[in-house]
């Protein structure tokens, strides 16, 4: 039911914003018009003056030397107008620079030159670009479509997530309850604690109900005089009844964790984009180190400690809970955050970063290992693609609105309520995630995280797909892919609504996938098919032709390859952990992101490696090819490990 | 000059007639060596600007080195507030060169102006720029080499460069010392060929021959003289000529400059005195210094001469000139 709330209230939004971009569309390229028409007077005026002047001077019209490479240089400063021309009073044509299309739209003009004593002496045309306007009003469409998509998201999460709290999981709940009270076993309670509304009340109603028959059983017991061992064994075989605070149910939890994840990492996000400007405000100490090193030192900082973090949060996080957890680390990451609104100094905002680094290690974690906890194995991809998908749609939302918000309120002023949402993250962790059950805590020894590095399911699964996976995203597509889109010419914001395809095609296409890789059951099969489609796609992009497109396709092939194998990967590891090694699952996932980081540090100077040698197509088949061997390479180790054994 | 004027200031010197005592009650002694040019009405109205009425003392060596000591001794007996000298030699007479120890011979104690110096450190009037830590300091007019040089480039590529000078004129020899450093780093050739006092004709007509791609006229007082000469000789022969100074292009027909008006580089000067006159600053603490804005002159008869015209993106900064009448 909650999914048809849900596109009905995607298809609503689309709807006004649609409607509002048509009506003021034809706003716009009205109010454009006047302003290319002032461009272009502008330009010919300016020419027609230095003609005037020169022939004031005696230079006779037809040895203006440079006339053409000055009319060009104009042109490159004016890329709407798309031709210029000089003809003397006859209509000769004298000097010319661009293409003339002798398309008369808005902004062709010719201007006449006059010397002193009002004489004719040269004429001066310009013509615009037709698809100038055009592509001015494509750009702005795609804004708005981007803007579109992050509050989708972000609806969509808030959405699940009050669906999930006030009607999804205690309905659930009340299901399976009844569910098993028709079945004869009475002894479950709903948990109605801090349930509002129309289902809190139904929940209970029918908890009153419930204790009555408890109740009454126990009373019927009492009057009897007998323990239960005396009731016929075939009513107790087939009722179940116990004591008041029995078994609470609380329906579905899994989907209750996507909403403070999102939000932390949408808060976290928000300083993604201006973070290299931000500390190149700072004072930078003079120790030797060259600048650019030192500006990016807080995201090294920040990766590092992250992934250091990784294991030992995962195993702390196993101790005491993933509600304890989740809400701690959110509680460092605001501290953090805080901290970076205060700071002014570089190595003041190291040690900033780094804080928020552990929190957020923590949240990662214990996310992860909240889905395994919750997740039924035949569930466990779709779990873990509600994961990625809050996750890349938490990211993508909040680097896109923090630019904006940096842009209109400052920095500081963005720090500061990246640091509130964060810190009402543990509010909502507290509030209504469920009461976690410490699991058994297993120390994280060193033999423990050997056994996790002896693991070979887990081992190969990290080396041959994660870490091809990771070279894709951090070699190609946060290295490789701005250099292509900045020497093939494309403008920023085309180049940042590429990059984004990433994140969409995760978002929209993850949630699909993983459902049918659980239904059936063949997870590697999905790593495996994912690393051939990112190989695939991006070997045919070597041999494309250089653009945007190109682009486009190879940043979408390794963003399809990732939603098809992303979460099977990360259920394969929880799995692998929980049913062969004996090994604490948060403990394995916390190893498995930590060599998963190998792969991420790598991408760069792989990438690097590749495009110094062999070029752009160099990148594009290197990076393919290793996608493709990884998951071949995969899948043999896996057929002979496992034998006969379905993954 | 206009003879005219000449005459008449002339007249006031011979005539031993106090020069009306003004306000200040300050003297400024101005020593000129070829009359007096816009550097000097520039300077006299900037320091008329600056609302100093000094007593003003002209005395012109006329083109004659010779006459300078006789003027340095004036300068020791009437003892002005400030000296002003035109040019390198000018100044070179009254104040020497600043490793010289000769005693007695120059004037160390009284503040000296020079003005259309071209190269102040080459010729030794100071040591650094920044300062002379003497009793001198002043105004250069010369645009950097390099600058003339690129738009000399932008018109015509050079692959020789004539260069006309007089044997007498410290200035040039520095500056074609400069030059032959600069051909070195730019691929070119450069062609010097000088000549003594007034007689170019030899020395021009040698250059003609070796047939440079253009023809620089330095800050060389001899050459200034006669461009007129050098200049229709040159272009005649299809080089196009270039001058360091303004009045050649006005006045002679040379055909491109990049150049410090006189009148500027005057006015300029009298900013330092005033810092010296009414400010009481040493002169040795003023730095020397050139204006940072330079002109671009084109002679458009000359062009049309020599069939030559810059490109349009010199001609939209430069001033067309006509030659004089």
């Amino acid at each position: 039911m909650h999914t048809r709330l849900l596109y009905f209230s995607i298809a609503l939004l689309l709807l006004v914003a649609i409607g509002f971009t048509l009506a003021t569309l034809p706003l716009l390229s009205r109010a454009a018009t006047p302003l290319l028409e002032t461009k272009s007077r502008t330009v010919g005026l300016a020419i027609a003056n230095t003609i005037g002047k020169l022939v004031t001077a005696g230079v006779p019209l037809h040895r203006f030397a440079g006339m053409v490479s000055y009319m060009d240089e104009l042109r490159a400063h004016n890329t709407e107008i798309s031709y210029l021309a000089v003809r003397d009073t006859q209509g000769n044509l004298l000097y010319e620079s661009g293409k003339a299309t002798g398309e008369k739209t808005s902004g062709y003009m010719v201007l006449s030159v006059f010397a002193p004593g009002k004489k004719l002496v040269a004429k001066v045309l310009v013509e615009q670009d037709p698809r100038y306007i055009q592509t001015k009003l494509r750009d702005v469409m795609l804004d708005a479509l981007t803007v579109l998509l992050i509050g989708t998201i972000i609806a969509i999460e808030l959405m699940l997530f009050i669906n999930t709290t006030l009607l999804a999981a205690p309905l659930d709940a009340v299901d399976r309850v009844l569910t098993r009270a028709s079945a004869g076993d009475f002894r479950y309670r709903i948990n109605t604690a801090g349930k509002l509304g129309e289902v809190g009340a139904l929940g209970k109603w029918l908890n009153d109900h419930l204790l009555e028959i408890n109740a009454r059983f126990q009373s019927s017991l009492d009057r009897s005089g007998s323990s239960d061992a005396t009731v016929s064994p075939l009513t107790l075989a087939r009722y179940r009844f116990c004591e008041a605070g029995s078994i609470t149910e609380s329906g579905d939890q899994l989907a209750i964790f996507r909403w403070p994840f999102f939000l932390l990492v949408f808060a976290e996000a928000l300083s993604v984009s201006f973070l290299p400007r931000f500390v190149s405000s700072f004072p930078l100490p003079d120790i030797g180190i060259p600048r650019d090193i030192l500006v990016g030192s807080p995201i090294s900082v920040f990766m590092l400690t992250w992934a250091i973090a990784l294991p030992f949060a995962g195993t702390w996080s196993d101790g005491v809970g993933r509600r304890a957890s989740l809400a701690a680390g959110a509680g460092m990451t605001a501290f953090g955050l805080m901290l970076c609104f205060l700071a002014n100094s570089l190595v003041f905002f190291l040690l900033c970063r780094a804080i928020v680094a552990i929190g957020y290690a923590l949240v990662f974690v214990s996310a992860q290992s909240y889905v395994t906890d919750h997740c039924p194995p035949e569930r466990r991809t779709q779990g873990m693609s509600m994961f990625l998908t809050s996750f890349f749609g938490g990211s993508l939302s909040g680097a896109a609105i923090g630019g904006i918000l940096a842009d209109h309120l400052g920095w500081k002023a963005t720090f500061g309520l990246s640091a509130f949402l964060a810190s009402s993250v543990i509010f909502f962790v507290l509030r209504f995630l469920p009461n976690a059950q410490a699991n058994e805590t297993r120390k994280a020894g060193w033999a423990e995280f050997k056994a996790v590095l002896g693991n070979k399911s887990i081992m190969s699964l990290t080396l041959f797909a994660a870490i091809p996976s990771k070279i894709s995203l951090t070699g190609l597509l946060y290295f490789a892919m701005p250099l292509y889109l900045l020497q093939y010419g494309a403008s920023q914001a085309m180049g940042g609504r590429v990059m984004m395809a990433y994140g969409m095609a995760i978002i929209l296409l993850a949630p699909w996938f993983s459902r049918l890789a659980d239904r059936w059951k063949n997870k590697l099969g999905f790593v495996v098919a994912g690393g051939i489609l990112a190989g695939a796609g991006l070997f045919i992009c070597a041999f494309l032709p250089s653009g945007w497109e190109t682009a486009l396709i190879g940043v979408a092939s390794i963003g399809l390859g990732f939603a098809i194998s992303g979460a099977p990967q990360l259920s394969m590891v929880s799995q692998f952990a929980q049913h062969q090694g004996d090994v604490s699952p948060g403990l394995a996932n916390g190893v498995f992101r930590l060599v998963e980081r190998i792969g991420s540090a790598l991408g760069p100077m792989v990438a690097g490696l590749l495009l110094a040698l062999y070029g752009f197509g160099g990148v594009f088949v290197g990076i393919g090819l290793l996608n493709l061997f990884g998951v071949l390479m995969l899948a043999a180790i896996h057929s002979r490990l496992s034998g006969a054994k379905q993954p | 000059m206009n003879p005219g004027r000449r005459r008449f200031l002339s007249s006031l010197l011979v005539a031993g007639l106090p020069i009306p005592a003004m306000t200040k009650g300050l003297t400024v002694y101005m020593l000129l060596f070829r009359g007096v040019t816009d550097a000097e009405k520039g300077f006299l109205a900037g320091l008329a600007e600056a609302g100093l009425h000094p007593t003003v003392i002209i005395r012109d060596c006329d083109r004659d080195a010779k006459k300078l000591p006789g003027f340095v001794d004036e300068i020791r007996h009437l003892r002005p507030d400030l000296i002003y000298a035109f040019g390198t030699t000018t100044a070179l007479a009254v104040v020497g060169r600043e490793d010289e120890r000769t005693h007695g011979r120059f004037i160390r104690d009284l503040p000296l102006i020079f003005n259309i110096v071209a190269d102040p450190v080459g010729a030794g009037l100071t040591g650094a720029m920044t300062g002379s830590g003497r009793n001198v300091t002043g105004v250069t007019h010369l645009a950097p080499l390099q600058s003339q040089l690129a738009v000399m480039r932008q018109v015509k590529k050079i692959k020789r460069l004539g260069f006309i000078y007089s044997r007498g004129e410290k200035n040039s020899g520095l500056i074609l010392a400069t030059l032959r450093e600069q051909s070195r780093q730019g691929g070119f050739e450069v062609i010097a060929e000088s000549f003594a006092a007034d007689e170019v004709g030899g020395a021009l007509h040698g250059l003609i021959a070796r047939a440079p791609d253009f023809l620089y006229l330095p800050s060389d007082s001899s050459v200034i003289v006669q461009a007129g000469e050098i200049c229709a000789a040159s272009h005649a022969a299809g080089i196009p000529t270039f001058s360091a100074t303004e009045e050649p292009v006005r006045q002679s027909g040379a055909f491109l400059g990049l150049v410090t008006p006189y009148f500027t580089a005057g006015k300029f000067a009298a900013y330092k005195a005033r810092q010296i006159l009414a400010e009481g600053k040493s002169p040795g603490v003023i730095p020397i210094e050139s204006v940072t804005r330079f002109q671009l002159l084109v002679n458009i008869d000359s062009a049309h001469r020599l069939d030559l015209y810059p490109p349009v993106n010199l001609m939209r900064f430069a001033e067309a000139v006509r030659s004089s009448a």
